[in-house]
C-alpha cells in the first residue's frame, strides 16, 4: 500500500473507529437502507467494520457500518472476502443517533442475490 | 511422586512435577470439557433480564444509572479499553467462544475477541499463593467434586468489573472471590455456576449460572482476535516494512477501543 492509499484508509478509518460492545449508541429501530459501493471491509478485531459509498446521494455519501468480531461473524458463515472494494451492495444498517455518518450492520444483499446477517445468539451446527 | 484417580477425585503429581503415563490416561476419567464452546447468548440476556446481583445501595445508584443511560442510547462502553473482560465478566457476558483444553493437574480456558483472555485452572492440588499478585483473571485452583469441577478464583484485580451486560457493571473495587461450580449438564451443554462474594459492591455473595455449548464444526474454530488491532492500521515505515500506525482519531463522536484518549 502506497502512502497516499494509507492516508486514505486512515481518514475512512476516522469515521470508523470501533464503539466496543453496547451498540444502543445506534438507533437500530429506524434503520437506514441504501444502495452502495464498498470502499472497504475491515475485518478485524474487536469489531468489524465496512465502509461504503451512497450510490444514490449525488454527493457520494460515506458511511462506516460497525458489526460483531471475525469470531462471530466466521459461526455465521462469512469470510474476510464476504465484502471486497468496489461491490455493489445493499445495506441496511442502524444509523448513529448523533447524526454522523456511522452505522450499526443489519443486513446486506450482495450483487448475486445473497443476503448476509449474523446473529450472536447460539448458531446451529 | 503420587499419581492416583479414585471416587471422582482427581490429582497428579504435585505441581511442577513431570506428568506421568497414568496422569495422561487419567484425563480419560474425568468429565470431557475439551472442546470449543459458545455462549448461550439469549440465556444470558433473560439472566441479565431476571438475575440482578443483589448490589449495595451505592452500587445499585450506579448501576440503575448505567441501565438508564443504555436505554437512552448512551451507553458506558466499560470494556472500551481493550483489556481482557476478566472475571467473572468473562463467564457471565461474553458473546465470543471459548476453547478448554484438558491436561495433567490443569484446565485452561482460551478465549477469543480481545487478544488475553485467558484462564490457568491448577487442578494439582495446589493451594493459592499467600499474596498473590493481582491478575484480571485471579488464582484459580480446582478440585472434582463428582462430575463437577470445583474452582475457587481469588487475586482478582479491583478494576475487573462485576457486569450485568456490555454498557452495565462496576468493578469490584476489591477483596473479591469466585466460587465456580462446572459441569456437563449434558453431552454437549457446559453449565458454569458463579458464586460471586464482592464485599466492596455486593450485600450478600450472588450465585448465578451461565451455559456454554459445545460446537466441534470446522467453522467454531477459535478465531485469534487482538482487541488493539482495531485501533490500528497497516502501514509501511521508511524502509518498506509493514507496520501498524494509530488510526486518527474518529470525528463521528463514536468512542476509539484500545487507546488512550
Amino acid at each position: 500500500m502506497n502512502r497516499w492509499a494509507v492516508i486514505a484508509t486512515s481518514i475512512l478509518l476516522a469515521q470508523a473507529a470501533a464503539a466496543h460492545h453496547s451498540t444502543s449508541m445506534y438507533d437500530k429501530d429506524a434503520p437506514i437502507t441504501i444502495e452502495a459501493e464498498v470502499v472497504e471491509f475491515r475485518w478485524v478485531n474487536p469489531h468489524s467494520y465496512l465502509t461504503v459509498v451512497d450510490t444514490a446521494e449525488a454527493s457520494g455519501k460515506t458511511w462506516s457500518i460497525e458489526m460483531s468480531s471475525p469470531g462471530v461473524l466466521t459461526r455465521s458463515g462469512w469470510t474476510k472476502r464476504t465484502f471486497n472494494p468496489g461491490d455493489k451492495i445493499k445495506v441496511k444498517f442502524g444509523p448513529l443517533r448523533n447524526g454522523k455518518a456511522g452505522g450499526y450492520f443489519l443486513e446486506a444483499t450482495l450483487a448475486d442475490g445473497k443476503v448476509m446477517t449474523y446473529s450472536v445468539e447460539l448458531p446451529t451446527e | 511422586m503420587l499419581s492416583f484417580a479414585a471416587a471422582g477425585l482427581f490429582a497428579v503429581a504435585p505441581s511442577h512435577a513431570q506428568p506421568s503415563a497414568a496422569d495422561w490416561s487419567g484425563l480419560a476419567k474425568l468429565p470431557d470439557f475439551s472442546g470449543v464452546w459458545v455462549p448461550d447468548v439469549a440465556d444470558q440476556r433473560r439472566q441479565e433480564r431476571d438475575g440482578r446481583p443483589p448490589w449495595t445501595p451505592d452500587a445499585q445508584k450506579q448501576i440503575d444509572f448505567l441501565f438508564a443511560e443504555d436505554r437512552a442510547g448512551r451507553p458506558k462502553l466499560i470494556l472500551d479499553h481493550c483489556l481482557p473482560h476478566g472475571m467473572p465478566s468473562w463467564m457471565l457476558i461474553t458473546h465470543n467462544a471459548l476453547e478448554i483444553l484438558a491436561t495433567p493437574g490443569r484446565i485452561t480456558m482460551l478465549g477469543e475477541g480481545d487478544g488475553n483472555r485467558m484462564r490457568r485452572i491448577y487442578t494439582d492440588g495446589r493451594p493459592h499463593p499467600e499474596d498473590p499478585d493481582l491478575t484480571i483473571h485471579g488464582h484459580s485452583i480446582g478440585r472434582w467434586d463428582g462430575d463437577t469441577l470445583v474452582v475457587d478464583t481469588v487475586g482478582i484485580i479491583p478494576q475487573a468489573y462485576v457486569a450485568s451486560s456490555e454498557a452495565v457493571g462496576i468493578p469490584n473495587n476489591g477483596g473479591m472471590q469466585i466460587v465456580e461450580r462446572i459441569r456437563l449438564r449434558d453431552a454437549d451443554t457446559l453449565a458454569v455456576e458463579l458464586t460471586i462474594t464482592a464485599p466492596k459492591v455486593l450485600t450478600d455473595t450472588w450465585t448465578t449460572t451461565r451455559l456454554f455449548v459445545r460446537r466441534r464444526g470446522a467453522q467454531f474454530d477459535i478465531v485469534e482476535g487482538q482487541c488493539v488491532q482495531g485501533a490500528l492500521v497497516e502501514a509501511e515505515d521508511e524502509h518498506g516494512n509493514a507496520i501498524f500506525e494509530r488510526a486518527p482519531l474518529p470525528e463521528d463522536g463514536r468512542v476509539p477501543i484500545g487507546r488512550p484518549q
